[in-house]
């Protein structure tokens, strides 16, 4: 079974290409007639990331969130989740133009990486990493979520101000639904992202003898916690639409320097992630 | 003074200056900006933030949740009102029935010939902020106390006993009795164990037992599984004659052959180098022996594990653990739906109700005055 995992990698990929442009068509060429193909084609790709991830889970007999690869892979699974939970709540097919991207690129990412399957350290053989790192897919799949709508707010708020006539601007909901949405999403994963920050440090006294190192990892997700704590405030005070979205926008850059950033470039304790 | 101290844009001020100091700290690691006065100021201020607002915040928060049903004013814009209903007993009882349905708490009160009666629903929604405010002010108070724990190290031979540095407990020895390495079905580490006696004031106190992720605690001092390694009790014969212990993997020569010996599940590794390349390779067992020479030989006596423990007492734990667990409730407090209220004052003698719905949400508002409309059309 190990060696199904990079071939199904690789369709998986595929499929959420193809996916990709077929949405592309299907908005640019066409109007909405393809639309039932793309979400199929969305459907099946993310039916083989969920296989993949059932493989994986097999292999290393639990829930596969021990390293990057296996993060990764969750963490492509979770922003479709969301993606097709909205998506099918608030006729957003749209977003997927910008969801997409992310996953595509996420993906291209973990093809790279080394699938083979090694057996967890012992600090990793705990109850604690379920729901830290399940946790943490959540709130970045939401994140995602968030980032994507907060992209097509500034393209669509753009187009009307200098492009008008653009097809896009009726493909895309109005600027106060991606508002609002993008707003809402958020709203579920901070609650994820907290309870990912607590469960961490709690695991973190166990095993480390204390449950705040300022470790890398554990800063830049503290930076990211403080970014969307500073954009659920402001909302507060009437910050909305375009100053809102640039927020987002941070705060999942946050997030990708989290997961890749501080992996590769500010190496600490947790360099199994 | 106080507003500005309680208010959101210090908050957010706040929040963007522990941002940038927390970047630059993670890009300059050598600065130590984390235990640096000005940072554990910007946090003092943050808790400030934090403790004033939430102060501030709780009478409305209490007001709210003791809300009584009261009168409504029908020059408020935000008020409805239904008029010539045909049967305005039976459509309360619906409305009642509905709002029970739905799980609201529902709280009746009766003036000047008015039913007024107020829905609630989503309390735990309207606590979350408040909560999580508090939790965080815990978990920065029990950071500072932690500012003043005390922690270190004991390295003791299995079978041997050491001193818990004083900073951390005085009069407290660690007796080892055993050090394992435990292994999973398929052969990789599963944990390391650490069975060892306490004696404090040479009393032996407790026996305890630690391993990775599941420390072991006495009286607020607590033994986490560090580290570990291995000796390796040699007798040598020939020139150099005596029983030596050899530390794992370290380098020795004797008889012009330089060696290393490495603990191993099937015994005692030893390799023999020429320069750095590997010429030879032997596992020993309990009282094999290798011949260097025709006088000179090693005979292997023993494997001598150490084990590493992390020794702490910090009183903030507790109370930092206290916080984390207040913010994980007040996080899943956030999941549970928006707070509602329904203020509605029925009047029998003109035949018509007023009510107004009150939701952050406006798509769940909304929701909840076409349900109240819909009720009417129905009856």
């Amino acid at each position: 079974m190990e060696n199904f995992q990079t071939p199904l990698l690789f369709i998986t990929l595929l499929f959420y290409i193809l996916a990709f442009v077929v949405y592309f068509i299907n908005f640019t060429y066409t109007k909405g007639t393809l639309k039932i193909h793309a979400r199929f084609l969305i459907i099946s790709a993310f039916i083989l990331n969920t296989i993949l991830l059932v493989i994986r889970g097999l292999l290393i007999g639990g829930l596969p969130l021990r390293n990057l690869f296996e993060f990764g892979l969750f963490f492509v699974w979770a922003i479709i989740l969301i993606f097709l939970l909205v998506e099918s709540k608030y006729e957003l097919s749209s977003s997927a133009l910008f969801v997409l991207p992310i996953v595509i690129l996420l993906l291209l990412f973990l093809v790279n990486l080394d699938v083979s399957i090694r057996p967890a350290m012992p600090a990793l053989r705990s109850k604690w990493l379920i729901v830290h790192v399940l946790t943490a897919v959540i709130s970045y799949g939401a994140f995602a979520m968030s980032f994507a709508l907060s992209i097509m707010y500034l393209i669509k708020d753009w187009l009307q101000e200098h492009k008008p006539e653009n097809k896009f601007i009726e493909v895309f909901p109005t600027l106060e639904k991606m508002d609002d949405l993008s707003y809402k999403v958020i709203f579920i994963g901070m609650p994820a992202l907290t309870i990912m920050l607590v469960t961490g440090a709690v695991w973190a006294e166990y095993s480390w003898g204390r449950y705040w190192s300022w470790d890398p990892k554990e800063t830049w997700a503290l930076i990211t916690w403080f970014i969307y704590s500073a954009y659920l405030h402001v909302r507060l005070r009437g910050w909305k639409g375009k100053k809102a979205a640039l927020l987002s926008i941070v705060g999942f850059l946050a997030v990708i320097f989290t997961f890749l950033g501080v992996s590769y470039l500010l190496p600490g304790i947790h360099s199994y992630a | 003074m106080l507003n500005f101290l309680s208010s959101i844009k210090l908050a957010v001020i706040l929040i963007t200056t522990l941002v940038l100091a927390s970047i630059f700290a993670t890009l300059y690691p050598a600065l130590n900006v984390f235990g640096s006065f000005w940072f554990r100021l910007l946090l003092l201020l943050f808790c400030m933030n934090l403790f004033v607002c939430t102060l501030r915040s709780l009478p409305s928060l209490f007001t709210k949740i003791r809300k009584e049903p009261g009168g409504l004013s029908k020059e408020s814009s935000s008020v409805r009102i239904i008029e010539n209903i045909d049967n305005l007993s039976h459509y309360k009882k619906s409305l009642l029935h509905y709002f029970k349905t739905k799980r609201y708490k529902i709280k009746e009160r009766s003036s000047n010939g008015q039913l007024n009666i107020l829905a609630q629903k989503g309390f735990l929604n309207l606590v979350a902020p408040h909560l999580l405010h508090l939790a965080l002010i815990i978990v920065l108070l029990g950071g500072f106390i932690s500012s003043f724990s005390s922690e270190g190290k004991v390295k003791v031979f299995v079978g041997e006993r050491a001193d818990v540095p004083p900073n951390v407990a005085s009069n407290m020895v660690i007796e080892v009795n055993d050090f394992q390495t435990l292994y999973d079905t398929q052969g990789a580490i599963e944990n390391w164990v650490t069975d060892f006696n306490l004696y404090v004031n040479g009393n032996k106190a407790r026996t305890g037992t630690t391993r990775v992720n599941n420390p072991f605690k006495y009286k607020g001092v607590v033994f986490y599984q560090k580290s570990y390694g291995y000796n390796h009790l040699v007798e040598i014969a020939g020139e150099q004659e005596g029983i030596y212990r050899v530390p794992d993997g370290k380098i020795f020569k004797l008889e012009d052959q330089f060696f290393n010996i490495s603990y191993t599940r099937a015994g005692a590794l030893v390799r023999f180098f020429r320069g750095h390349d590997v010429v030879k390779t032997q596992i020993l067992k309990k009282g094999d022996k290798i011949a260097f020479s025709s006088d000179t030989y090693l005979q292997y006596l023993d494997i001598h594990p150490f084990t590493v423990l992390g020794v702490k007492k910090d009183p903030g734990t507790k109370i930092v653990m206290s916080g984390f667990l207040l913010m994980s409730m007040a996080s899943m407090f956030f999941w549970t739906g928006r707070y509602k209220e329904v203020l509605i004052s029925f009047n029998d003698v003109e035949n018509k109700f007023y009510f107004t719905v009150s939701c952050k949400n406006k798509a769940v508002k909304d929701g909840i005055i076409e349900d109240i409309t819909k009720k009417l059309e129905v009856e």
